[in-house]
């Protein structure tokens, strides 16, 4: 059984996140250690490794990069522990002027910084449409760029948070 | 995870960062990423008329391995030729600065910014 199966979604990339968090819920009651505490060890193992599976499917189906790591992975193509490069220069050029203005910025910045995290979440947003049509097509080595791309763009909003943390907390 | 002194001495003090100006006809430029953790490198070569390197210089923005190896990459091209540089592997540089079996891919990225930037400056000076 997937993961889309056991939380009885289709197998797409648009997940609808409140179904997804309900389903979690009600699977993690059903198969919570406390239920099993009475039951023989074999029964208790059984119900940790589903409990498991859950939190695994739950971490995987939430998360865009994940989830679409995942569905390449259903269709037969493995990305997730690659070790190979991206050599996009444009791509990679604007990367690297994105880092620049991030490590650029200063605590006097805070109207520009918003800005700038705005326009870093529209480019995510646009690369997540093309990722779910790049899959819906079945455009699968489309799709894996897409998702090798869409990793620099979370790595930089992740800068983006730590940044804010130091200036303004 | 416990950096090499080696790591950390690249890291404190990285050699060669800066930049050329790329549309120079004598400068190579490699624009590498690893998608596993998002760094980023460019690697620049400055070749002189017989075709050695005379000068490297490397932007990172990464960990401390991959901003080691793209530092200790720049100290090792110089003098070399394009030939010579080209054969500067992945093994080498793990292996000089003792990075862990999950920093390999560090390597690997100052492996293959040699190789794009070689691939740069061939196809800037063959195109005419």
């Amino acid at each position: 059984m997937n993961y889309f199966e056991l939380f009885s979604l289709p197998a797409l990339f648009s997940v609808d996140q409140t179904r997804l968090s309900v389903t979690y819920r009600e699977l993690q009651k059903q198969y919570h250690p406390d239920k099993f505490a009475m039951h023989s060890d074999s029964e208790r193992l059984a119900a940790m490794q589903k409990s498991t599976e859950i939190n695994d499917a739950y971490q995987t189906l939430k998360n865009s990069c994940l989830r679409a790591q995942y569905l390449l992975l259903l269709n037969g193509l493995d990305i997730a522990l690659e070790q190979r490069t991206l050599q996009d220069t444009s791509f990679l050029m604007q990367q690297m002027e994105w880092r620049e203005t991030i490590a650029s910025f200063t605590e006097d910045d805070e109207d520009e910084i918003e800005a700038f995290a705005e326009n870093i979440e529209e480019q995510v947003q646009d690369l997540e449409s093309e990722i779910a049509l790049q899959l819906q097509e079945k455009q699968l080595e489309a799709a894996a760029d897409s998702v090798r791309k869409l990793k620099f763009m979370l790595k930089l909003k992740i800068e983006l948070d730590l940044l804010e943390e130091k200036l303004f907390d | 995870m416990a950096y090499s002194e080696k790591v950390i001495d690249h890291y404190e003090n990285p050699r060669n960062v800066g930049s050329f100006d790329k549309d120079d006809k004598s400068v190579a430029t490699g624009m590498v990423g690893a998608p596993a953790c998002g760094d980023v490198m460019k690697l620049q070569l400055k070749i002189d008329d017989n075709g050695v390197i005379e000068d490297a210089k490397f932007k990172t923005y990464g960990c401390g391995s991959a901003i080691a190896s793209s530092s200790l990459v720049t100290e090792w091209v110089k003098g070399k030729t394009l030939e010579e540089a080209g054969k500067i592997s992945n093994t080498e540089i793990s292996a000089e600065l003792a990075l862990p079996p999950v920093k390999i891919h560090c390597s690997i990225l100052a492996e293959d910014a040699i190789k794009a930037a070689i691939d740069d400056y061939k196809s800037k000076n063959t195109a005419e």
